[in-house]
């Protein structure tokens, strides 16, 4: 297949249910929403050893917030309900509780709900207020800085974890353009966050490894500099490749940005265009390819 | 929409007249008139509605000219200043009176809405679970209040009054919120446990007192009892929420000044429990 001369391979990328909840932070100004933002989405790129997976959806304008003040929204994905309720009072409480002037509410309508600010609004030690506004619950918690106020509860729904798309290029330059390219293209699509740094995987991995200690290793098949000493996946021509990882609420935002990012990735210089799987046996969605750019393949 | 319109009889049982003049007004008890109630009656049935007049019980065409359906709109003309328990307990559906209304509207109301066109007498939703009162005028004493030997008055819904308010309002209140316009009378949130006020008038005397949690909103000057004690002046971000909900929800006018701007808080009752919280917006 392929797709403006660029090849894509007739394959499909494995993807696992996760649980997922939309939090919007506002601040004072950008500059402690980005800084919140930033922290709370921070050192969550992977479940594996992160416990949550998060990145941020897009801005808000003050007149898309409930405070009217310029906001954020955030995306938060685990493996387990259960754990959900936990990593985001540790995320909150620390990151975005922490950061001045911020305030937190719900983003996700949702039958089910968890009380992250119910629980968080312990640490005002008595003397944290509730206010029921159109049977939506704020704690006012007094802190050092003034108030911080936060929504009792956050909706959660069960979304997409590990979309993802694998660029392979002729070096290092044009991979991370493509790739680049194609986070810019995925960041328009609501409902999908790419948690990984900037939203690009540069040392993806496989889940096994030679050492019994270890759960998951460099991804061998895809890393150019060893591709004569191992079973590769690449080609001769192939230099670098990065890896984009997709977390979206649903199976159709996910594969939307798995198209757009796709189309926007492919460049000049791109070897080829692939998605990583376990072989259909380890997931619960598929993502194939051939179906997502399907009107949008090369003749 | 089909709606029940019911207009006051100019003579009806609830008359006291000497000869031909005018001397008094018997109080009518009208807890039947609930919205929720009629919509599942027959116009036969709502006609011969219970309706008690001192000792007396009469039916609702004796004081009313009954027209349109059953529905669960009522629109109600005439003044009925003596008239009790309009809405009561009601948990759905709508009541509109353009005139004024006596005590005890709304009160234990769980759901709908009760719009009073002019004034509305004590009493006005107290110990109201849920649903939305509005009057364009004044309201008498014990707006929103717990009944006298009760623990807990006002439980969620909204009561928003254009006018003035009188003493009491929102006695012991425990959830919800109350919005009066014009000025109130004396004890205002005394005794309260939760929720919020919002005055944008002038405040009587001993507001708060004996309160416990809750917060109380002005926008003019108030006399803070001795007993509350200076915090701060800062600007709660929960207000414009607050505000916000307000105009969105139930179509409230609320001045662009009042948003993203400074409170003086005031913390008490200290002789209770202390948390409630007067807020007092700091004119620039």
């Amino acid at each position: 297949m392929r797709y403006q001369g660029i090849e894509i391979e007739d394959t499909f990328a494995e993807a696992f249910t996760m649980y997922g909840t939309r939090v919007i932070v506002t601040a004072d100004n950008e500059k402690w929403v980005d800084t919140a933002a930033r922290e709370a989405t921070g050192f969550a790129t992977s479940i594996i050893e992160c416990g949550i997976e998060a990145g941020i959806e897009k801005k808000l304008s003050p007149a898309e917030t409930l405070d009217g003040r310029p906001g954020v929204s955030l995306l938060f994905f685990t493996m387990k309900e259960k754990s959900l309720l936990k990593e985001m009072r540790k995320r909150i409480g620390q990151t975005i509780m922490t950061a001045a002037t911020t305030a937190c509410f719900n983003g996700l309508d949702s039958e089910k709900m968890i009380k992250v600010g119910g629980n968080i609004r312990y640490f005002g030690d008595g003397f944290q207020i509730s206010k029921l506004y159109d049977e939506r619950r704020f704690w006012r918690i007094p802190i050092m800085g003034g108030e911080f106020l936060i929504e009792e509860s956050f909706g959660v729904q069960k979304g997409i974890g590990g979309g993802n798309i694998i660029i392979t290029a002729e070096d290092s330059k044009t991979a991370l353009n493509a790739a680049e390219n194609a986070v810019e293209a995925m960041r328009k699509i609501e409902g999908v966050v790419m948690p990984f740094p900037g939203g690009i995987v540069s040392s993806g991995s496989k889940v096994q490894s030679k050492y019994s200690f270890l759960n998951a290793a460099t991804n061998t098949k895809y890393c150019p500099t060893i591709k004569a000493q191992t079973e590769s996946n690449l080609v001769e021509n192939v230099g670098s490749v990065l890896e984009i990882v997709i977390d979206g609420l649903s199976v159709e935002a996910t594969a939307e940005a798995m198209r757009v990012g796709i189309k926007a990735a492919a460049v000049d210089g791109v070897v080829k265009i692939t998605a990583g799987n376990y072989g259909g046996d380890l997931g619960t969605e598929n993502f194939y390819l051939k179906e997502i750019l399907r009107g949008d393949l090369d003749d | 929409m089909t709606k029940l319109k019911l207009k006051l009889k100019k003579e009806n049982p609830a008359l006291i007249k000497k000869g031909k003049e005018l001397i008094g007004k018997i109080p009518v008890e009208v807890e039947n008139i609930r919205a929720d109630l009629i919509k599942k009656m027959t116009l036969a049935e709502i006609k011969e509605l219970e309706i008690r007049a001192g000792k007396e019980i009469y039916q609702l065409q004796d004081f009313f000219e009954i027209k349109g359906e059953p529905a669960e709109v009522i629109e109600i003309d005439g003044d009925l200043s003596n008239f009790k328990y309009l809405g009561a307990a009601m948990n759905s559906g709508t009541i509109i009176v353009n005139g004024d209304i006596g005590m005890h509207v709304g009160s234990e109301m769980s759901g709908g809405k009760i719009e009073i066109k002019g004034d509305a007498g004590d009493w006005l939703g107290a110990e109201m679970t849920g649903g939305i009162i509005t009057v364009n005028g004044d309201a008498g004493n014990y707006v929103g209040a717990a009944f006298r030997g009760d623990k807990l008055g006002m439980n969620r819904g909204l009561i928003y009054i254009g006018g003035n308010a009188g003493n009491f309002v929102a006695n012991k209140m425990r959830r919800g919120e109350i919005v009066i316009k014009g000025d109130c009378g004396d004890m205002l949130g005394a005794q309260m446990i939760a929720g919020s006020v919002y005055v944008f008038g002038k405040c009587g005397k001993r507001a708060g007192a004996g309160m416990k949690r809750g917060t109380i909103i002005t926008f003019s000057d108030l006399e803070i009892l001795p007993t509350f004690s200076y915090n701060i002046s800062y600007f709660p971000n929960f207000l414009n929420i607050a505000f916000k909900h307000l105009q969105h929800d139930y179509q409230i006018e609320i001045s662009d000044q009042f948003f993203n701007s400074e409170y003086m808080r005031y913390t008490g009752d200290n002789t209770e429990l202390g948390k409630g919280e007067i807020l007092i917006w700091k004119k620039d």
